[in-house]
């Protein structure tokens, strides 16, 4: 079995044949979709967000049709609700146990920095290691030129001497990864210096004998683990901390949300803000509704009476459903906007 | 002006290489040039070192973004700061500011596609062009293996720059496509460098095998003998990479597959290990190869059938230059060409797709009316390569569509033609692995040189012994990293100085 087979029936088991298969694909692709950012909300899939940014839909279904084949999914209410076969759930609990979802794994949080602070490290090893040699003809290994002139820009704001940007780099690295919970070298044989290059994904994964979709998650979850310890104790790694781009955004928030956004601060109702923007009301919905995801005090009382907030709250409890549908058949009288963002309230938060 | 001093301040280099010198002197005497130069000369130098003595911005025109992209690289590695790629890996933002400071550029590189645009070309006509170089000049030519049809306007291009110092830059053309190189540049007196295409330290065979199992038996024979480091050459990714995992389980040796569907940084990563010696072979296609300035290449494989003369020996040509001796093995099973023929015709759209939108024009005026309704679909019964030159050819923006059916008659006319031209050159490459006499003669005669090469390892017709190509030493210099801890590794990385306490 292979490792992202099991980080899909994974996420089949948490949304519980209530969203399409391809839900899941959008999670692992990291699309920003209201749709999908509300699930990964609902469904606590928030760490595997965007995690594998590449996986195609071909591939996906192959991955599909492979777990259909050995019967850990079966057909849920329609050919693309499919569920985990309830005889298969203990064998699961016990591959989970064996092939655990990396715990500093969380694609939602830094799906946006990951990427680019892989890019500034590695260029930035490289660079220091050459330094220190004193050779300043290579290749960079990173031919993004937005990383490259950021590392000239870093280079000359260093206040120390450039030749020893290794041993203070070698520092912070060492003190950032010396944790029993992860494993360094997942990260350590990728980099490059003056001697030596740095493996692929491929060769890498060949190279600790674990296939690729795995190491491809616990490489991410390493990174977004220096990610967290380099932001909570900023003093402390001065060089990493350079590498970590600003994120001004406070919250995560497509444009034309942020836009609302606005207008809901100046105190303006949905109906106006849609007339202003000649945005069809629903548009707007997905709006609030995202809103609510991503700004944990965001008040729905304007949009839900706290009457209708208890009884859909209590519905989702009792069904232990997350599906609209559901719940809107069992409480006629709420809209699925309602429905909508009071689930996007609670979240995680129901079980 | 004494060249080699020049040559020794400005790239700490101690000689020229064959050709070189000619070239350059030629262009300092304000002489447009042609030069044909073997693979692995550095033909960049023929233009950065003029580049740097003449006044002006250099403009080179280079037809593979990757390349350029390599070539960019190298330049910036060497040193050259003035040095700026303006092709369609730029963003729009990114671009304009490029083109906002272009004047801070000595080395400008642009795609041919670019070039053509009216806004680039009236920034550079404000510009004074020290030096027009076309790379891979034999692109030009339709009667070329690699007709790009970007190229084709270049000339057009130098007239409205005015007519700058011309260099057209090539590793293989034959006399007539050298011809027709000149006239599509408009170019009149022209100082021709030409070099023989021999390379006279690689070894030519050839092999015949009964079938594909006995090819591939007979790879890993050789992969296990030949001394490394080594390119194989095949026609598809996947078999590139299939190769590359069975040989490595199977011989233990270290080895990677390098091809354009993988990522960049991948390429990147694979390009230098093998520069570096961390890999013995690399299971390649085309795609890999040029920007990789290797010396000590051994061996080059061709596991599939090369299509032309030309990109065989661009790809053999990535062997010894370091001037020691080489080999070239190309492993032929009856019937290869086949593929070689099929691969060919896919590559030009066919009648039947050009009728099909012949019809889809008859009920429109303007190429305008057309494309807004028509164009997504008729794009889709096109392959990219297929649309790419048609488009080229055609370029129907802005066209009645009377126009472009005039075009797409021409343009038929054209796809037979290249399709004659291109079967020929499988011909040409069949009948070199067919051969009997001399491998050597029959390239040198193919490109009508006149001298015959008197070599004392030459190829299988001659008669060689292998024995010299077995291995003696390992490759593999590096420092051994799986004994160390992830900190001892890290050390290594970022060459720490070494304390007691990390031992």
């Amino acid at each position: 079995m292979t490792f992202i087979e099991v980080i899909v029936l994974y996420c089949l088991q948490r949304i519980k044949g209530e969203r399409t298969i391809y839900s899941v694909l959008h999670i692992l692709n990291g699309k920003k979709s209201a749709q999908t950012i509300q699930d990964i909300h609902i469904f606590e899939l928030m760490p595997l967000f965007q995690t594998y940014p590449n996986l195609s839909r071909t591939e996906f279904d192959k991955i599909i049709f492979a777990l259909k084949e050995r019967e850990w999914i079966k057909k849920g209410k329609t050919i693309q609700h499919l569920v985990i076969n309830p005889k298969q759930e203990d064998e699961f609990e016990r591959l989970l146990i064996e092939y655990p979802i990396p715990v500093h794994l969380n694609g939602w949080k830094y799906h946006r920095i990951a990427v680019g602070f892989w890019e500034r490290l590695s260029l930035s090893v490289q660079v220091a290691s050459q330094l220190a040699k004193g050779v300043n003809r290579y290749m960079p290994i990173q031919r993004n030129i937005v990383v490259q002139a950021w590392m000239k820009q870093t280079l000359q704001n260093f206040s120390g001497d450039r030749q020893f940007l290794n041993e203070q780099l070698y520092h912070e690295l060492a003190d950032c990864l010396d944790d029993e919970a992860v494993l360094p070298e997942y990260l350590v044989c990728r980099l490059t210096g003056s001697e030596h290059i740095g493996l692929t994904p491929e060769q890498a994964a060949a190279g600790f004998k674990v296939d690729r979709s795995y190491y491809e998650l616990y490489f991410l979850s390493l990174l977004h683990f220096m990610l967290k310890k380099i932001l909570s104790d900023k003093d402390k790694f001065p060089i990493l901390r350079q590498m970590v781009m600003d994120d001004n955004t406070a919250y995560i928030l497509t444009n034309s949300t942020k836009a609302t956004y606005e207008y809901i601060q100046k105190g303006l109702s949905l109906n106006e803000i849609s007339t202003i923007r000649r945005l069809k009301m629903s548009t707007i919905e997905d709006h609030i509704a995202e809103l609510v995801l991503n700004i944990p005090d965001f008040p729905i009382e304007e949009y839900v009476s706290l009457n209708k907030m208890a009884k859909i709250k209590r519905i989702a409890e009792d069904t232990a459903s997350k599906s609209l549908k559901e719940i809107k058949k069992q409480l006629p009288e709420a809209t699925y906007f309602e429905i909508r963002i009071v689930l996007a309230k609670l979240g995680g938060s129901i079980n | 002006m004494n060249l080699e001093r020049r040559l020794t301040e400005l790239f700490s280099l101690p000689s020229f290489r064959p050709g070189q010198k000619d070239a350059i002197s030629a262009l300092m005497q304000n002489r447009h040039t042609l030069a044909m130069l073997p693979t692995g000369t550095g033909k960049s130098l023929v233009y950065q070192l003029p580049g740097k003595l003449l006044k002006g911005t250099v403009v080179i025109i280079s037809p593979l973004l990757s390349l350029m992209q390599d070539q960019v690289e190298q330049m910036k590695m060497n040193g050259e700061k003035s040095v700026v790629a303006i092709n369609s890996f730029l963003n729009w933002h990114e671009r304009n500011d490029v083109i906002k400071n272009i004047r801070k550029y000595k080395f400008i590189f642009i795609s041919p596609e670019m070039i053509g645009t009216a806004f680039l070309l009236n920034v550079l006509k404000k510009m004074e062009i020290g030096l027009f170089v076309v790379d891979e000049a034999h692109c030009i030519s339709q009667w070329g293996y690699d007709f790009r049809p970007e190229y084709q306007n270049l000339g057009i291009v130098r007239k409205e720059l005015g007519n700058p110092l011309t260099l057209a830059l090539t590793a293989t053309a034959t006399p007539a496509i050298r011809k027709d190189i000149l006239a599509s540049l408009a170019l009149d007196d022209v100082e021709e460098i030409i070099y023989s295409i021999d390379r006279p330290n690689i070894a030519l065979t050839a092999e015949i095998l009964s079938s594909g199992i006995e090819k591939r038996k007979r790879l890993e024979e050789l992969t296990n003998t030949l001394q490394g480091p080594g390119i194989i050459y095949f026609s598809s990714k996947k078999l590139a990479e299939q190769t590359a995992a069975e040989l490595k389980q199977k011989l233990g040796k270290r080895i990677n597959a390098y091809h354009g569907g993988m990522s960049q940084e991948d390429r990147i990563l694979i390009q230098q290990q093998f520069l570096n010696g961390q890999l013995d072979i690399v299971c390649a296609t085309s795609a890999f190869g040029m920007g990789v300035n290797k010396d000590n290449i051994r061996y080059v494989i061709h596991y599939h059938f090369p299509t032309q003369v030309e990109s065989f020996l661009q790809e053999i040509g990535r062997a010894g230059r370091d001037r020691s001796d080489s080999i070239s093995i190309l492993l032929y099973v009856p019937g290869d060409e086949k593929l070689a023929y099929q691969l060919t015709e896919t590559e030009l759209p066919n009648e039947l797709q050009l009728n099909q939108l012949r019809r889809s024009l008859l009920s429109y005026t303007t190429y305008e009316d057309w494309a807004g309704k028509e164009l997504t679909w008729i794009m889709e019964q096109f392959s990219e390569t297929q649309w790419r030159v048609l488009a080229a050819y055609v370029q129907p923006e802005g066209k009645t569509c009377n126009q472009i059916e005039a075009r797409l008659n021409d343009f038929t006319e054209f796809c037979k033609n290249r399709l004659a031209v291109k079967k020929q050159s499988i011909q040409d490459m069949l009948a070199w692995v067919m051969l009997k006499q001399c491998r050597r003669s029959y390239l040198t005669t193919y490109f009508q040189e006149t001298n015959t090469p008197i070599n004392p390892v030459c190829c299988d017709n001659c008669g060689i012994d292998m024995n010299g190509f077995f291995i003696e030493k390992k490759t593999y210099v590096g420092k051994e990293f799986v004994d160390e801890s992830w900190k001892g590794q890290l050390a290594l990385i970022l060459n720490k100085r070494r304390e007691k306490a990390d031992e």
